[in-house]
């Protein structure tokens, strides 16, 4: 028996191989994907990547959030210490000293620039925590008074100053002049954050309730021993020493967040490698199945049992799988080395990160190696097991066999399953289910259409027969397609697939911007925008400044946090309470505007119905740093999918937030003003340094759309990869393929066929065959994202494809479509009329 | 070369032994064949294959190739047909040599010149009977011969299968189809290598009167390479190849005369 199975993969190597690859490929991004994480939390867990490690005070103190868990999201903020717990631990016996640190935004500008922004923060920092890492000078002295500074080395370059220089740094007050008197030794080039270090006086004047609060205890005290007496002591707060002490203070979470993207992003590919080398295993068995139906027959004939037939081909499987497994750890070790490497061009590692290939993730690989064969054999060694012996002596050739009933009636299943999912979309259109609904329905109508694939290659060829009957190529080609329309449903489906998830990555991202466009432009109610830095914003004053420019009716500003309440996270905007219905076109749907104020909360319509809150009642939220928040729900709005869930007073968060900093602040006109002329006093009006930009409505539309327009490396990444797997899968299926039809061309050629006319047919197949998967996988996707817009708006069908990116995909699927057939048209240009003649012995 | 130089004269005289049927042509030589040599060098000892073969087939001729195992009889049919190309001689259709043309000549000739019939997988299994027989007239781009069609399906007793796949035809029928294809066109060679190979004496008598027709009725000049003296006893003359040259020749055989000639030439 091994011996047969064993012999059966030998015969059939050349097409195995490809299977092998994949199989290993899959499995090995697998593993790669499984130690790269393993390494990133490996750095997490030794604190390597954390930006600041407090090595010097034995202790450090910080907050111990009541609700921890928004806390620990990228929006979350740490918990402040009161003053009151500050006093406490500095009364308790064995406390030498403490010191207390709380950042706040502050970022040194030249006349050109801001020095920091989204990728890169720049933070105030008290010179105690510089003690307290221990940072050294490089150069000068520490910040000895008010509007004296201490700056990184990167940033002192950045902005060419030595000590004595005087410089601005602009923070959530505006911008200030101020006095460098050191450069401290902290590299910021492998973008951790520049650092702006006051005296402790000013930093805690600027930067509210402290974060942490470092402690030195008195000579003789022993450090863990106080640890405990503070536990015991100071209620709601974490004691933190050795390497706990670096989980202290982590204002940027950027790096987190980048780790665990690069994560899902190898977990998504290899996902996906795997499922195509799952399709490609049972496509490849089911048809070798089909050529040993008389193999099999005779074994049956020579007395084995159905059990055994079965066995050969799980055993083929299994060979496979085995050595796929191998091939899995080469692969793994090596993507590893790759993917760490790209990720570090890329810059998304943390600091401090070895790739390593652990033993957890070889495990990993080699059962995937081994299952996914297992489980893509099932249905082709039962299909074999059911041979019965009277097929060995059949003369006839095996005709094409009939259409799998399960997977028609399964296909079918899945159809009425997306429409389900479109008519809910329509029906439900404007809420976030909505949008989900769509977005599945899209995929779900490419799984359908890959189920129904032979059914849709059928009908197709019934449509196409009276084009077919003009010449004598495409008359073959619509023969042999209506044969075997497995084959054509082999080679039409990877590349529908290829070109269905290929259309949801590029235009998901635009057609959901589009949406949102759509929606942000009929709320905005808004005449100019005031806008800073990218990633910095405006200083908190920016909209009391606004609101006292001359010709300026309302200005209020925003900056987006998050906050709970029973359920998931919120997002929230802080806004100023008055201005809102001047700034937005947004209607109450229930209380009124004007009983929107200092204590009060406004809420989306649907988020309330949910939480059960109604207008008036005072609700308990919990806010991104893991404290209550009470307020008096005053507006039940309805806004659109994009629209926060929360509006809350700017003075009820902002002091709990690291960055309170005004994202923008939107004016409203008074009648007869001119823009312009408003436009050029709010720029001199307002202190934000040389970011700061004011336009007008439809420029600040067009700006936001071009923000949405980024190019993502990540999609065309994915794109790429599922492309090629795709092309792997459309190969296997024609390579396995061309065997059987070599004779078919031999005999072509006898009968008269030219070597072009042969490999005509071939390619004019192929490109019927790409051509109709691009249309199909196009479709089902459209049809996705075009709900999905409808969904989004809740009133408008919104569809964002780029032409030319479109033209470049569809492009490229056909060519893949067509390189896919080289392997026949090569067997059709090499057929000889000769060979029908050897063939017959 | 040498073996069989003395015979030459005799084969030449058969040659000019016309059989003129139906349409006439100037020339009464259909096939003309001189000095055909072949050898393999497959291995480590090259296989004489053909060595020095002259024979001519007249118009209108049904002419049986018999011979052992390895006796070269089909490699000889190949050349004929332009399937392979010889190592030395000429083969002259209507007069002209087509040893030295191009693959692409060798196409055109096969497609109007040449007819086929093996001894299996003479069908595309993807078209049913008719398409099959017109599949040649389709690739050269002309309109099928409806008479010519009519008459051979008549003939060949072909009627009611012609919307028919090869896998719903018996092996007899699929035989019969695929003479029809190589008739249709009006060749000027029909070649059939052992077409009764895997059929019954039925079928294959079937097919065999399909071809005999195909010479008596239609004036087809027809070369066959076959096993079978049955099927050798229904042609005009039988060849007898060995080792690569014609050893014997037999004209009006009956299966008798026929066996007796293939056992004298295996036991020597």
């Amino acid at each position: 028996m091994i011996r047969l199975v064993l012999r059966g993969v030998a015969d059939r190597a050349r097409p195995l191989v490809l299977s092998v690859l994949t199989v290993a490929l899959g499995a090995g991004l697998a593993v790669a994907a499984l130690s790269l994480q393993g390494s990133a939390d490996r750095v997490a867990a030794e604190g390597a990547g954390a930006p600041w490690r407090l090595s010097e005070p034995p202790i450090v103190v910080v907050a111990a959030p009541e609700d921890a868990g928004l806390t620990a999201t990228p929006s979350g903020e740490p918990a402040r210490l009161p003053p009151a717990t500050v006093e406490a631990l500095a009364g308790v016996p064995g406390v030498a000293e403490t010191e207390v640190e709380a950042p706040f935004p502050a970022y040194v500008v030249t006349d050109e620039r801001t020095l920091g922004g989204q990728t890169q923060r720049s933070w105030g920092h008290s010179w105690a925590l510089a003690e307290a890492e221990p940072l050294t000078l490089a150069l000068g002295l520490p910040p000895g008074a008010q509007g004296e500074v201490a700056i990184d080395a990167g940033t002192a370059a950045d902005a060419g100053v030595a000590p004595g220089d005087r410089t601005r740094v602009l923070t959530p007050e505006g911008t200030a002049t101020v006095l460098v008197t050191g450069i401290v030794d902290r590299d910021t080039a492998g973008g951790q954050d520049r650092g702006v270090f006051f005296t402790p006086g000013e930093a805690a004047a600027r930067g509210g309730d402290p974060v942490l609060a470092a402690v030195w205890p008195r000579e003789g005290t022993d450090p863990s021993r106080l640890a405990e007496a503070i536990r015991e002591e100071v209620p709601q707060v974490r004691v933190l020493t050795g390497v706990e002490r670096s989980e202290a203070l982590a204002p940027g979470r950027t790096g987190r967040e980048l780790a665990s993207g690069m994560g899902r992003f190898l977990g998504t590919v290899s996902g996906l490698v795997l499922a195509v080398a799952a399709v490609m295993v049972a496509g490849l068995l089911t048809t070798t199945v089909r050529n040993r139906v008389r193999e099999f027959a005779l074994l049956r004939l020579a007395g084995a049992g159905p059990g055994l037939v079965r066995r050969l081909v799980l055993g083929e499987a299994l060979v496979l799988g085995a050595v796929a497994a191998v091939l899995s750890w080469v692969a793994g070790a090596l993507l590893a080395l790759l993917m760490a490497r790209f990720f570090e061009a890329m810059g998304v590692l943390p600091p401090g990160f070895e790739p390593e290939v652990g033993l957890p993730a070889l495990a990993a690989g080699t059962v995937l190696a081994l299952a996914v064969p297992l489980l893509a054999s099932w249905a082709p060694a039962r299909a074999a097991g059911r041979t019965a012996p009277v097929e060995a002596m059949r003369a006839a050739q095996v005709a094409s066999a009939p259409l799998a009933r399960v997977r028609v009636a399964l296909g079918g299943v899945v159809l009425g399953g997306a429409v389900a999912l479109l008519a809910v979309a329509w029906a439900a259109a404007g809420s976030r289910g909505a949008v989900v609904a769509a977005l599945a329905a899209s995929m779900v109508l490419v799984l359908a259409a890959a189920l129904l694939a032979p059914v849709l290659v059928r009908g197709v060829l019934r449509l196409a027969g009276p084009l077919a009957s003009r010449g004598s190529v495409p008359f073959l080609v619509h023969r042999e397609a209506y044969a075997d329309t497995r084959r054509v449903a082999g080679v039409m489906t990877p590349l529908m697939v290829t070109t269905a998830v290929a259309c949801v990555l590029l235009f998901q991202g635009p057609t959901t911007s589009e949406a949102r466009m759509h929606s942000y432009g009929e709320r905005l109610a808004a005449d100019l925008v005031v806008s800073g830095s990218v990633g910095v914003g405006l200083p908190e004053t920016a909209a009391q400044t606004a609101a006292g420019v001359p010709g300026v009716s309302a200005a209020g500003g925003f900056r987006q946090t998050v906050t709970a309440g029973t359920g998931a996270s919120l997002t929230t905007y802080l806004v100023d309470p008055g201005t809102v219905a001047d700034l937005y076109r947004i209607d109450a749907e229930q209380g009124a505007w004007e009983a929107f104020d200092a204590g009060g909360v406004a809420l989306d319509a649907g988020t309330a119905g949910q939480e059960g809150w109604r207008v008036g009642d005072t609700v308990t939220l919990s806010g991104p740093d893991g404290q209550p928040i009470l307020a008096r729900v005053a507006v039940l709005y309805e806004a659109g999918l994009d629209f926060p869930e929360v509006l809350l007073p700017r003075q009820v968060l902002a002091p709990r937030m690291l960055d309170a900093m005004e994202s923008a602040v939107y004016v409203t006109l008074d009648p007869g003003a001119d823009p312009a002329a408003v436009a050029r006093r709010l720029e001199g009006a307002i202190d934000a340094g040389p970011g700061i930009l004011v336009t007008d409505r439809p420029g600040h539309l067009a700006d936001v759309a071009a923000q949405g327009e980024g190019d993502d490396w990540i999609t065309y990444l994915m794109v790429a990869v599922v492309a090629g797997f795709a092309g792997i899968g459309a190969v296997n299926t024609l390579v396995v393929s061309v065997a059987a039809r070599a004779g078919n061309f031999s005999l072509l050629r006898l009968v008269g066929a030219s070597r072009g006319q042969v490999a005509g047919m071939v390619a004019a197949e192929a490109l019927a065959v790409s051509s109709a998967a691009v249309a199909l996988g196009t479709a089902a996707a459209l049809a996705g994202l075009a709900a999905s817009g409808y969904a989004f708006t809740g009133d408008t069908v919104v569809l964002s494809v780029a032409p030319g990116r479109y033209a470049l995909l569809a492009s490229a699927v056909l060519a893949l479509g067509l390189s896919a057939n080289l392997a026949p048209v090569a067997a059709a240009l090499r057929a000889r009329p000769l060979h029908v003649v050897s063939a017959t012995g | 070369m040498g073996t069989n130089g003395g015979r030459r004269s005799s084969k030449k005289g058969i040659g000019a032994h016309d059989r003129p049927y139906g349409k006439e042509k100037d020339d009464p030589t259909v096939l003309r064949i001189t000095g055909l040599t072949k050898t393999y060098s497959r291995g480590v000892v090259p296989v004489h294959a053909l060595r020095g073969v002259d024979v001519v087939f007249p118009r209108g001729g049904f002419t049986a190739i018999m011979g052992p195992s390895g006796s070269g009889k089909s490699t000889l049919l190949h050349c004929a047909a332009g399937l392979e190309r010889p190592d030395a001689g000429a083969v002259l259709v209507e007069g002209r040599d087509i040893t030295g043309l191009s693959e692409k000549d060798l196409t055109r000739l096969r497609a109007r010149a040449f007819g086929f019939v093996f001894q299996s997988f003479n069908l595309l299994p993807v078209l049913d009977a008719e398409e099959n027989i017109t599949l040649g007239q389709r690739l050269a781009g002309l309109p099928p011969d409806k008479a010519r069609l009519a008459g051979l399906v008549d003939s060949l007793g072909l009627e009611g299968r012609l919307r028919h796949r090869p896998a719903e035809l018996s092996g007899g029928q699929q035989q019969r189809v695929a003479v029809a294809r190589a008739l249709l066109h009006r060749p000027s060679v029909l070649f059939a290598d052992e077409p009764t190979g895997n059929l019954d004496s039925r079928s294959g008598g079937q097919v065999l009167e399909a071809l005999r027709r195909a010479v008596t009725e239609h004036g087809q000049t027809v070369v066959m390479v076959t096993h079978d003296p049955v099927a050798a006893a229904r042609a005009d003359r039988v060849l007898f190849l060995r080792d690569g040259g014609i050893e014997d020749e037999l004209s009006d055989p009956a299966p008798d005369t026929v066996l007796e000639r293939i056992r004298r030439l295996e036991s020597v």
